[in-house]
């Protein structure tokens, strides 16, 4: 079953929840220590305006980002080009508390917890691109929530910087015929 | 008159004879049926108003709008998609107006199975050609025809495989190539641009941004529709509606219909209500071809084509067996189809205008279930049940190698699909790994975008919920007219068969007959 052969069946049947929901309780297993959760707060990476995104969010899903679509390769553009965590942040639903949840437990297991995996002591964020690459190829053989992690966040990364138009030119997609901005919701009150 | 949720100040009650719950294919149908027959007629969708100037064709701004869930309903275990249109003419908005007819072999199949002696072609035929007509339904113009899909009929015309292209209901359509994100240029005739903006003009009062709750029984022939007008995007509750009338058409689609009936407590005598469901699960492939075929999957008609020669419709089981579908327009979604990240993953878009996308169709049998939770806010969270059986997992298989062999056939260097687990497979002599498709949650994505059955027809309340004029069985004057009235699935795309059931019921309703 070419690369899916290591994941435990046990382990892939008990892989039963709707991917984000699922993280949601990834974020509510283990508690992570107070100094755990402050060591993602330090960081070099200058913080754009956020809706939805913590500092602390934003710096890991911007690891991440630029883990799943790195710069040059294939093609130069790479997902910290186009600060493609800010722009997820931007179409993120604050009142999507399943979401939220989920997505902040698959930050906080990615960045704390699963570099373990690899026998690494490092967070997520500190570690070198390629041993980077490697957990998550890992997390994504490893079935259950593991999996889940893996799959939500790169459907989540690819989806936007694909959707991007500044992406287009380097895959060869011309884009949309009309030029439109997002539609507008009618604001209204009670 | 079309009255937009953001127009609505303060608490609404309303009286009139018919209230219609949605209005995609079923509701547009009969709110049209209803109107034309003098009816003072309410037409209730939860979606909101958007028109073509609102369509900026990218999936990114549409899904949200225009999708049920944002895009992002699935089954309890996460495994299938379930899309759905929730807006202003419903999933017609968002289909990519490919117009099949309930297959010969369905219709018997219904009728050797579940007794419905009424469905025959001939009854039926005077709706095909009523809706037909309103819908401009032709076979697809060739100029819209794009290189993704016609690879199919080649390599099937090579083969000596069956295979065609599809009835259409578009009008001048250009080819842009966006149908699953609105047509910005009204060419896809939707219940949006045919039987609602007719129903309006006859009289019809239409209310988008409202949400049906439940309906009350109240003494005699009369109901009162509880609903809520809802702000556009969020769905958050503003004001509360009361409309009474007489007679009700639930047409808020397969997870929703059965949802306000037992909601409503309608469910006690009805034992198949949310049950007996089709999800028709389909995946979606992507085959790289040499740097000189260019697909240019997104522009021209997505899913024009289809490869039929697998295909094992009878009158025991209705539809079965397996086929593909050429399908295109969606880069984000589409950006899934591999199992690869960083640079590998990079490669693979870049070769994105030679690659091929097509849906691999695997029709099932009603297996699935539903049921339902109600937040608060009366917001309802839908719990699809279902689990592929073991005869549908080795038909995919079956189905997906076949496909893969297709595409090799056709010139495909390297195949991949919707598996954020499942690797490439680049040559004929890998096909055997498919043996092992990782069919699990959380393995593979799978889409359904026919949902059906909840509601199905039946000759009696034991069997079905719906007589076969589509009526509930224990009720009076509710009848429903969406695709959960399906007792299996009826087409590859169900639209048309949708449109067909509600014409034939409505028509005859409207009639007195």
């Amino acid at each position: 079953m070419g690369n899916n052969n290591k994941l435990p069946s046990a382990t892939r049947r008990l892989f039963l929840q709707r991917t984000l929901l699922a993280l949601g309780a990834v974020a509510a297993a283990p508690a992570l220590s107070t100094q755990a959760l402050a060591s993602t707060a330090s960081t070099a990476m200058a913080t754009p305006k956020l809706v939805v995104l913590t500092a602390e969010d934003y710096h890991t899903l911007s690891v991440v980002t630029d883990t799943l679509i790195p710069r040059g390769g294939a093609f130069p553009l790479g997902a910290l080009d186009i600060d493609l965590a800010a722009r997820i942040d931007a179409y993120l639903d604050p009142e999507d508390a399943e979401l939220m949840q989920g997505l902040r437990g698959a930050l906080v297991f990615l960045e704390h917890k699963a570099p373990a995996l690899i026998a690494q002591q490092s967070n997520f964020s500190a570690l070198p691109a390629a041993d980077r690459e490697t957990l998550l190829l890992t997390l994504r053989d490893a079935g259950g929530d593991a999996t889940a992690v893996f799959v939500a966040l790169r459907s989540l990364c690819f989806f936007y910087f694909y959707t991007d138009e500044q992406a287009w030119p380097n895959i060869g997609y011309e884009g949309p015929l009309v030029k439109r901005s997002r539609p507008v919701y009618p604001q209204v009150r009670g | 008159m079309i009255i937009q949720g953001h127009e609505i100040f303060a608490p609404l009650k309303l009286n009139t004879h018919s209230v219609v719950v949605g209005s995609g294919a079923g509701g547009g149908v009969a709110a049209y049926h209803m109107a034309s027959a003098g009816f003072e007629t309410v037409v209730l969708e939860e979606g909101g108003y958007f028109q073509a100037k609102d369509f900026n064709q990218r999936e990114e701004d549409m899904m949200p709008a225009l999708y049920r869930g944002a895009g992002r309903q699935t089954t309890t275990d996460g495994m299938i998609y379930v899309w759905q249109g929730s807006t202003f003419g419903g999933s017609t908005v968002i289909n990519t107006a490919d117009a099949t007819p309930i297959e010969a072999e369905v219709l018997h199949h219904w009728q050797q199975k579940f007794g419905l002696s009424e469905l025959t072609e001939d009854n039926l035929a005077a709706s095909y050609e009523r809706v037909y007509k309103m819908l401009n339904v032709h076979r697809l113009e060739e100029k819209i025809l794009n290189r993704n899909n016609k690879v199919l009929l080649e390599t099937a015309n090579r083969l000596g495989y069956k295979a065609g292209v599809f009835n259409s209901n578009r009008k001048n359509c250009i080819g842009s190539g966006y149908c699953f994100q609105g047509c910005a240029y009204d060419a896809k005739q939707g219940t949006n641009l045919t039987y609602l903006p007719k129903a309006s003009e006859l009289g019809a009062r239409i209310y988008t941004d409202v949400r049906v709750d439940r309906i009350e029984r109240l003494s005699g022939k009369q109901y009162r529709v509880h609903g809520t007008v809802v702000a556009r995007g969020s769905r958050k509750a503003r004001h509360p509606v009361e409309i009474d009338c007489e007679r009700i058409i639930m047409a808020a689609g397969t997870v929703h219909t059965p949802a306000i009936l037992k909601r409503s407590g309608f469910d006690k005598g009805l034992p198949q209500l949310g049950k007996n469901i089709s999800l028709q699960p389909q995946i979606g492939l992507s085959a790289i071809f040499p740097d000189s075929d260019k697909m240019t999957s997104w522009r021209g008609a997505p899913q024009s084509i289809y490869m039929s020669e697998f295909d094992d419709n009878r009158a025991e089981h209705g539809l079965g067996g397996f086929r593909m579908e050429g399908v295109g327009g969606m880069a984000g979604v589409f950006a899934q189809f591999s199992n690869s990240i960083g640079h590998d993953h990079k490669r693979i878009m870049e070769q994105y205008p030679h690659t091929h996308f097509s849906a691999l169709l695997v029709p099932d049998q009603p297996s699935g279930t539903m049921d339902w939770e109600w937040g608060p806010d009366g917001k309802v969270k839908p719990k699809i049940q279902y689990t592929l059986t073991d005869e549908w997992k080795q038909r995919f298989k079956r189905g997906y190698k076949t496909a893969a062999e297709f595409l090799f056939e056709a010139g495909a260097k390297e195949i991949n699909c919707n598996s954020p687990v499942f690797g490439p497979i680049t040559s004929p002599d890998q096909l055997s790994r498919v043996d092992d498709f990782p069919l699990e949650p959380g393995m593979v994505a799978l889409t359904s975008a026919h949902v059906q059955g909840s509601c199905r027809i039946g000759l009696n309340a034991d069997v079905g919920v719906v007589d076969q004029n589509l009526q509930l069985h224990n009720l009076d004057n509710i009848y429903v007219v969406d695709g959960s009235v399906m007792p299996t699935t009826a087409s590859t795309h169900t639209m048309i068969p949708i449109m067909v059931m509600a014409d034939r019921a409505m028509h005859k309703l409207a009639q007195g007959a």
